[in-house]
């Protein structure tokens, strides 16, 4: 065991690539795949937040080739692959088709602040891509227009999906942003890549990602309890200070990063904790982690200017707030499918000595 | 019991309920570390001090002087409405800082100005500067059309439409914002005395115990407006003023509380009824100070049981106001009925 806690490294299912059976998922709890005799791919999502042993199955598709005729279990929805058009609701998905080099494929996103793509706001301007509205309000006439043949949706966010299942067309969660692992959450790739008829590249894609997390991981796989800094993580908002769990991935990446995140509890999202608590756990911890959308350029005033009990943590007076503006940097439309930058950016702050000098950041630095 | 033996019983209790507030939190404080603590001893840990120094302390002196300032605000509009369901929020006022806020929130970035933004950045200072500018434009606007209005039947309905209007304003405008901007925004609404701290919450309290006062100068105004617009002009009351005066001082100290606090519903409404209940009388001499301390006293307890142990961070304390405070009016007004019969 490592002193981190670190997520074991090195250790890969050893048959890939079966064309029947059971597709090996190292690190997605939230979807299975079995191929069957016939070439029909099933596909059983769940959200990856419950039951870590027995999935409790709860959407069922087939994926079956355009074209073909095969039979399906009953109880699951057919949906005919390679889907040519499709609509996706968050900016975690829209990382999914962007890594697979597949926008083609895209016909509508939800909005486009604080987009940085460019490919991604040419093809909303030239009308390639519409904004069908925010999730929970959409503009129906527009789905339609856009005609998808399946719309990926994050469904345990909001409703509003009533009107488009009227329409017949075929919703299909997106969990990834529920996984408990960073590498979890990059490996719904290949769930999209299955439906967009891009499973190599999306192997492909994730192993490389894989390699280079394990690879940074093994690293500081030996570091001992005392060489691992406190993190905490979060700011203060109207009162509460909303804290993600100990089980939530980026605790997880702290881990992985060679360093305690300050909650240890089994807490998956986030979750509401007030300042006083917060202060008792965190007030001398050694890192502080902040994510948020500043125009200009952010700094320990601006910190100190928000919410002036910010100075009295040690990280701050030390100068240890790992930053990622969101306004300078596209955190969520390509991190989910960078789990191993993210990991060399904490990495390159916990343990400089591992990384080579001059490393760039991609999304964390130390505020200065 | 003699009036002044329940003003005394009114402020045993908010002095009581302030000490509790400073007393019980989420983090376990033995009591004499709390009392060393407040007598200045630096000896104590000093995460213990900056916990109790900066956070329990503000938020109490907070929640002490936002329900002062929104109960006297209720029972003004409702005298000057003649109104039992008159509160707070009826003239749009607290609409009106809804607005401000969200324009700060929601608009940021999206407006193109870079300054717009970094105010949005400014958190909660940008906030209150918005929520005020928002309630005094409406209260301007008010203010104008009670100048040219007679009725104040009519004046009551062009506030509700204003408030309505700045309501369907904020749909558009968080139907067109991004998801985290309108979370903040809905964060914002939920209302909370935890939030102003350090020196905002010296300005806050200082601003409100100078115009808590002020407000009581309106006493007898008040007294007369009770009486009907025909014999008050009688008695010598110029109508347009008194009205202009009373619905400023409501105005402002909703505006300031809404600006720190966030919209905070039920206790303008509820705590003048409590208190017309509890003393008997329609005099306001009386009405005032007793609404004043009575609202501090339910916002602290108000306060305590948004952050009892067990629930996950603090309750939103507009919740909180309306579970508490809804059952303990009831039964008071329901028992001063039964009795009269």
């Amino acid at each position: 065991m490592t002193a981190c806690k670190q997520t074991p490294a090195g250790q890969v299912g050893a048959n890939e690539a079966d064309s029947v059976g059971m597709m090996p998922l190292k690190y997605a709890k939230g979807f299975q795949v079995k191929t069957l005799e016939n070439g029909v791919k099933l596909v059983d999502v769940a959200d990856p937040q419950t039951d870590e042993d027995r999935m409790p199955v709860s959407y069922h598709f087939a994926l079956v080739k355009k074209g073909t005729e095969a039979e399906i279990p009953e109880g699951y929805t057919k949906v005919e692959v390679p889907v040519e058009r499709t609509l996706v609701m968050t900016m975690l998905q829209l990382s999914n088709f962007t890594a697979l080099n597949a926008l083609d494929v895209v016909k509508g996103i939800t909005g486009t602040k604080n987009l940085f793509n460019k490919d991604i706001r040419q093809r909303v301007d030239d009308g390639r891509i519409v904004k069908i509205g925010m999730e929970g309000d959409f503009d129906t006439e527009l789905i339609l227009v856009a005609n998808p043949e399946v719309i990926f949706i994050s469904p345990f966010k909001r409703g509003g999906y009533d009107a488009i299942k009227e329409t017949g067309v075929t919703l299909v969660p997106h969990l990834g942003y529920k996984e408990p692992h960073p590498l979890g959450q990059a490996e719904w790739v290949k769930y999209v890549g299955l439906f967009i008829g891009k499973e190599k590249e999306a192997d492909a894609l994730f192993e490389g990602i894989k390699e280079r997390y394990q690879n940074l991981q093994s690293k500081i796989a030996n570091l001992k309890p005392e060489e691992c800094p406190n993190v905490f993580s979060g700011e203060m908002h109207g009162g509460n200070w909303f804290a993600v769990g100990g089980k939530n991935h980026l605790a997880q990446l702290f881990r992985d990063a060679g360093a305690q995140y300050i909650f240890d509890n089994d807490d998956t999202g986030g979750v509401n904790v007030e300042f006083e608590q917060m202060y008792a756990t965190a007030a001398n911890a050694d890192y502080w982690r902040i994510l948020n959308s500043f125009e200009g350029d952010f700094s320990y005033e601006a910190l100190k200017a928000s919410e002036p009990r910010n100075e009295l943590f040690k990280a701050f007076k030390e100068k240890h707030v790992i930053y990622c503006n969101m306004k300078q940097t596209p955190y969520y439309e390509s991190s989910p499918v960078e789990p191993d930058v993210l990991l060399a950016d904490l990495v390159a702050i916990f343990h400089p000595e591992v990384m080579d000098k001059g490393y760039q950041p991609r999304y964390y630095q130390l505020l200065k | 019991m003699k009036l002044a033996s329940k003003f005394i019983l009114l402020l045993v209790g908010l002095l009581l309920f302030f000490v509790l507030n400073l007393l019980l939190g989420t983090v376990k404080i033995p009591v004499d570390a709390i009392l060393c603590i407040l007598l200045g001893d630096d000896s104590q840990q000093e995460i213990w001090r900056n916990i109790i120094l900066s956070s329990r302390v503000p938020q109490a002196l907070t929640a002490t002087v936002a329900g002062a300032g929104l109960a006297v605000s209720g029972l003004q509009m409702q005298t000057v409405f003649r109104n039992p369901l008159a509160g707070p929020s009826v003239l749009g006022i607290s609409n009106g800082a809804s607005l401000g806020v969200a324009f700060v929130v929601l608009m940021s970035g999206s407006l193109g100005g870079v300054a717009l933004s970094r105010l949005g950045y400014l958190g909660d200072a940008a906030m209150s500067v918005a929520a005020i500018v928002g309630a005094l434009a409406v209260m301007a606007l008010i203010l104008y059309v009670s100048q040219k209005v007679k009725g104040n039947v009519t004046l009551l309905i062009i506030g509700v439409m204003i408030g309505y209007l700045a309501t369907a304003v904020i749909g558009v405008l968080k139907f067109f914002s991004a998801e985290e901007d309108v979370k903040a925004y809905v964060v914002w609404g939920l209302g909370s005395f935890a939030r102003v701290s350090g020196d905002q919450m010296m300005l806050f309290v200082g601003l409100m115990t100078g115009l808590l006062p002020l407000s009581m100068l309106l006493s007898k105004t008040m007294n007369l407006l009770l009486l009907g617009d025909y014999y008050a002009s009688n008695l010598g009351l110029n109508l347009k003023r008194a009205r202009l005066l009373v619905i400023s001082s409501s105005g402002i100290l909703v505006a300031i509380v809404t600006a720190y606090c966030g919209p905070i519903m039920f206790i303008g409404l509820a705590v003048p009824h409590l208190c017309r209940a509890l003393f008997q009388t329609s005099d306001h001499r009386i009405l005032m100070p007793a609404t004043m301390l009575t609202g501090a006293c339910l916002a602290l307890v108000c306060n305590l049981v948004a952050r009892m142990p067990g629930f996950e961070g603090a309750l939103p304390v507009n919740s909180v106001t309306a579970l508490v405070g809804a059952p303990i009016i009831a039964s008071v007004l329901f028992r001063r009925h039964q009795s009269i019969e």
